[in-house]
């Protein structure tokens, strides 16, 4: 495979700016990236330096100011807003600090709704969502909903939501933020473990330096520009 | 394409199912919310459905009277009938000839009629009495009949309470008038009421409509189980609120029959007829529905989600 077909995604002067009270905010101000298949990325920085607005704009939850991310050379902010749905759905997965699940589905239902939403039946998604499930160790937790998970349960729950449509990535927002280190190294290692054995790309926000020294490669935000 | 319709149909209304499931508490408020509204505003009906056949049955009572000169040549009479019986307005009229006229004078005086026995002559005019279709007994065109058949040959006078039908005219107008102004001001009401309602047990549940965009649902996908929700939701409220009307109705009947039959001038008291029952359950689905819609949309934009980062 050539250097240039291992790009997954190719951002190109990416300007983003909030309106607030009639003043106008910059927070990207021109962002150029690259990040290839099977890499693992962390973007840390000071809060306030852009990470979460640049990982909304890669995971187009958000639509830039101005500049374009091509996603397999092709630029998502040009799809209509059903195409947008149903890339994300397929090719992007999300992990939030706060774990984000369900709170009245089980862990499988949480897990396998993305595959449900993909139009995959029920059965399908029932034994994916179970597979994935043992994957990152919640054999024993299939039918436990949110309220009876710890932490670090509900965030492997949030990770294999993730997986379950075989994303070619997995976008993470402090995804130990909230846990207690010990349970936060254990989310770190099961992500680094998913990217080594599954070639599963990641790019994840931490303030973490210790996380951020695991990977592949760091991007540090300083005031809307990559150091 | 059809397939995946039945399939999408099927999910959004087991997916509202399992929704209202999961949900009781909210969803209970937002029937309850639905039914008073909608019971409040059913009550009304009520009573202005009564208070137009309590209008009607006194309306009845607005009649014209023609009273015809003596000595008409039949077709003189005939060409009156003609001009009369010819009139869209006209419901029924009855021809009273001058003998039929003293005949009912007399059993009217009953034990003083033979004061009329001294009479050589009988004094009553023949007359015909006009009663006109409902929504014609007003003075106008009363005034516009009564003048087109006094240019007819043959007639003495004309009589129809012009005052009493004018007095009557300004109270229906009133009471309408207000009528018009509670019911306008408790619709608005009922939609404020329910849309906030739909609204605050969104703001519960906005959470679940941001995981489904993260995960990649379309915001039809997500808007679909939401609106059939507001469908069920609507749809109980107004059946439950007819039950509650029917109930008080009944009980009113029951228990103040006699007092209500005074007020009414015992004209009989109707419940809501069945046409306006369709369109108030059709109202409580288009309510549920679209307040759902609506308010479903508002927490779809990705800025509401972006802002909770």
């Amino acid at each position: 495979m050539s250097e240039r077909e291992d790009i997954l995604i190719s951002v190109h002067g990416l300007y983003k700016s909030f309106k607030k009270d009639s003043r106008i905010l910059p927070v990207l101000k021109g962002i150029d990236l690259r990040i290839r298949r099977g890499e693992m990325i962390g973007i840390v920085g000071v809060s306030g330096a852009g990470k979460s607005t640049l990982l909304h704009l890669l995971g187009a939850i958000d639509r830039p100011s101005s500049g374009d991310i091509r996603f397999d050379g092709i630029d998502i902010f040009k799809m209509s807003d059903t195409k947008i749905a149903e890339f994300r759905n397929k090719r992007i997965g999300f992990v939030f600090q706060l774990h984000h699940l369900l709170p009245e589905f089980t862990s499988i239902e949480n897990t396998m709704m993305p595959a449900l939403i993909m139009g995959r039946k029920r059965n399908e998604a029932i034994e994916r969502a179970k597979q994935i499930l043992t994957d990152v160790g919640l054999r024993e937790r299939f039918h436990h909903k949110p309220g009876e998970l710890s932490g670090g349960e509900q965030q492997r729950v949030a990770i294999a939501r993730a997986l379950v449509n075989n994303p070619d990535i997995v976008l993470a927002d402090e995804p130990t933020g909230n846990l207690d280190s010990e349970t936060g190294r254990s989310i770190q290692e099961l992500m680094c473990r998913l990217n080594r054995d599954k070639k599963q790309t990641f790019i994840i926000v931490t303030h973490n330096e210790t996380i951020a020294s695991k990977m592949d490669n760091i991007l540090r935000l300083v005031d809307g520009r990559i150091l | 394409m059809i397939f995946f319709f039945i399939r999408y149909i099927y999910r959004i209304f087991r997916e509202a199912i399992l929704s209202i499931k999961n949900n009781r508490g909210i969803n209970l408020i937002t029937i309850g919310t639905f039914a008073i509204s909608m019971t409040i505003m059913g009550g009304f009906l009520i009573v202005y459905i009564n208070f137009k056949a309590v209008v009607n049955k006194w309306s009845e009572k607005v009649q014209l009277v023609i009273y015809l000169k003596d000595n008409l040549s039949i077709k003189d009479l005939e060409e009156i009938k003609k001009e009369i019986s010819s009139d869209s307005g006209v419901d029924k009229y009855t021809y009273i000839s001058k003998d039929e006229a003293l005949k009912d004078f007399r059993g009217r005086l009953k034990e003083n009629s033979s004061i009329l026995n001294g009479l050589d002559t009988n004094p009553l005019p023949a007359s015909f009495i006009i009663t006109l279709k409902d929504d014609l007994r007003g003075s106008d065109y009363i005034k516009r009949l009564t003048k087109r058949i006094e240019g007819l040959k043959g007639i003495e006078d004309t009589e129809f309470g012009e005052g009493w039908i004018e007095r009557f005219e300004i109270v229906t107008l009133f009471l309408r008038f207000v009528i018009i102004a509670i019911g306008g001001l408790l619709t608005i009401g009922l939609i404020f009421v329910v849309s906030n309602t739909i609204r605050l047990s969104l703001y519960s549940r906005q959470n679940e409509i941001e995981i489904m965009k993260l995960v990649g649902a379309t915001n039809w996908f997500i808007r679909g189980p939401f609106m059939i929700e507001g469908l069920i939701q609507g749809l109980c409220g107004a059946l439950l609120s007819l039950i509650i009307l029917y109930i008080i109705y009944r009980l009113i009947l029951f228990r103040f029959e006699y007092s209500v039959a005074i007020l009414t001038g015992f004209a009989p008291i109707y419940f809501i007829p069945v046409d306006m029952i369709i369109y108030m359950i059709t109202i409580g689905i288009i309510i549920g529905c679209t307040g759902s819609m609506i308010s479903v949309g508002k927490f779809l934009k990705w800025s509401s989600i972006s802002r909770s980062y």
